[in-house]
């Protein structure tokens, strides 16, 4: 298990500061990152190593808490604690700050682009969660301000292949909106964390969502469509969101985040107590009830908490992380193979 | 000769298993020691902290004590400090900067590599649980931190008063070490000026 999480590459990408989050382009060829020094910073490779192409600067006033790259590759959104979210377009190694989409009362604390490229959606520790449709022009407009949970929300991400929302807060809850007929609505609530949820992360299928919490597990969910085989019951046309598998007992600290490989399945956590553990399902388990064993646990990957953990989206196996302590670094994960 | 030798690794043997139980005993009563000590590493650094409201520290107010710090070993040179704090006013603005007193403190002195998790003590505080909540989301506290009018308070409970008095300290005789006292003090009660800042926003947290 020890040689199955291997280090690439180490880069101090914020120094004196925190790295809050990481984020793939679609094609895999650079990383961004985002910090408490108020930077962002795109990585690529040149040669074997990780190099700085380019630092977005002047773009917020305080941390920039998450990036997010839009599905076309070319835009760059990031939300700050300064209640905005930038928008930049690449130009080659150049990015340039087109938007700025101000409305939330206070910390904007995610950002995340629908698979579409057409809806934006953001969230923050004013409650509220806020989707945004963009047109041809470029032009960003607020379509729904949706104010179902209780609490801060720390996280949105959107389902791989529907125009379906997911939220995760400090109210214990993750929540699904849709749209019904002109309307954002939450369609689903999931209860069950016993403490504030950190992030969120789908399936290759979509069919399950991942959550990572501070009450230390990670749970996964299943979406049941009405008049499923299952026989779990769904009101009316909505579908029925169920847990059907908790990872408890491996994670000593909060789990700040989780993200599942869309090309081989794995499940990577980044914890606060340094360690960077990768899950995968057991061959063969029923899909109602899976199990998963951990399969990689690398204590002391970085010297202070792991706060986040990202794919690459073409290269199986590799895997990025960053840290309070600032760095980013690059791993490359082997799967058992068989069991 | 014979007899010698047996009894000569009889005794041999004896101190071994002897000084074997004490190598045991020592080494249970090493950890402790260890752990003594950082918990006064921790204490040292958060009795002199001033009280938002009050010119006094925590230590005189006992809003802190030694008792209320807990260090566990978790690795080789990595610990868990908790501290139990018990606020003097059930007033939850106050109790949480006192929280976040305690977590810059140690955050900017503490030199040993460590996880933190602060508490009220329980049962002095209506609302502890909300409180403890948002004191322990590292990103709430970071995000607090990055208010100006919030980081002047800090620092002023912060700051150690020999560096408000400045960098002699050396009194000639008692009337004016009282003299440099008081202006302690009185550089302390101006923290007071700083509430209205924070109290009519108290959305900080």
């Amino acid at each position: 298990m020890k040689d199955s999480l291997v280090l690439q590459s180490r880069v101090s990408a914020h120094p004196d500061s925190r790295c809050w989050f990481l984020a793939w382009n679609p094609t895999g060829t650079l990383l961004a990152s985002c910090g408490g020094d108020r930077k962002i910073r795109i990585w690529g490779t040149e040669g074997d190593n990780w190099i700085c192409k380019s630092v977005l600067s002047e773009g917020h006033q305080r941390t920039v808490r998450k990036v997010a790259w839009s599905p076309c590759g070319n835009y760059l959104a990031s939300a700050s604690f300064d209640a905005t979210t930038c928008i930049w377009k690449k130009n080659q190694d150049d990015f340039e700050c087109v938007t700025t989409l101000e409305g939330h009362e206070n910390e904007v604390k995610s950002v995340a682009w629908a698979p579409s490229g057409n809806l934006l959606a953001t969230c923050s520790r004013d409650k509220s969660v806020w989707v945004w449709e963009v047109d041809e022009e470029d032009e960003y407009e607020c379509v729904s301000v949706l104010n179902s949970h209780t609490q801060d929300v720390k996280h949105v991400v959107w389902h791989p292949t529907q125009e379906l929302l997911a939220s995760a807060s400090y109210d214990d809850t993750v929540k699904l909106y849709q749209e019904e007929g002109d309307d954002w609505v939450c369609c689903a609530t999931l209860e069950g964390h016993e403490s504030t949820v950190w992030s969120l992360a789908f399936d290759p299928s979509g069919q399950r969502l991942a959550s990572c919490s501070d009450d230390r597990t990670v749970r996964i969910w299943r979406q049941y469509l009405p008049g499923n085989e299952q026989g779990v019951a769904c009101s009316g046309s909505d579908p029925s969101w169920k847990c059907i598998c908790t990872l408890s007992g491996f994670h000593t600290r909060t789990i700040y985040d989780v993200a599942w490989c869309q090309l081989t399945g794995a499940l990577a956590t980044a914890c606060g107590d340094d360690a960077i553990r990768v899950f995968e399902e057991d061959p063969g388990s029923d899909p109602q009830q899976p199990t998963f064993s951990l399969t990689a646990h690398l204590h002391q990957a970085h010297s202070q908490d792991v706060n986040c953990v990202a794919w690459n989206p073409k290269e199986p196996g590799l895997l990025a992380s960053c840290s309070d302590d600032g760095e980013v670094a690059f791993w490359e994960y082997h799967q058992t193979a068989g069991l | 000769m014979r007899m010698e030798r047996v009894s000569g690794l009889l005794s041999w043997t004896l101190s071994w298993v002897l000084w074997l139980s004490g190598f045991s005993e020592q080494g249970a009563a090493q950890q402790p020691h260890i752990t003594k000590e950082k918990v006064l590493e921790v204490y040292d650094l958060i009795l002199t902290i001033q009280d938002p409201e009050k010119p006094n520290t925590l230590e005189e107010l006992e809003v802190v004590m030694e008792s209320c710090v807990e260090v566990q070993e978790i690795n080789e040179e990595d610990y868990l400090v908790i501290i139990k704090f018990t606020p003097t006013v059930p007033h939850c603005s106050l109790a949480t900067l006192i929280g976040l007193c305690l977590r810059v403190k140690l955050h900017q002195c503490l030199p040993i590599k460590h996880k933190l998790e602060i508490y009220i003590s329980e049962g002095t505080h209506s609302k502890e649980e909300d409180i403890n909540k948002q004191i322990n989301d590292k990103e709430r506290v970071t995000a607090a931190m990055e208010n100006p009018n919030l980081q002047k308070i800090l620092e002023q409970c912060i700051l150690e008063p020999e560096t408000v008095l400045g960098a002699n300290n050396i009194y000639n005789d008692e009337e004016e070490a009282d003299k440099q006292h008081f202006s302690t003090f009185s550089a302390s009660a101006s923290t007071s000026r700083f509430l209205p800042y924070w109290s009519s926003c108290h959305d900080f947290l």
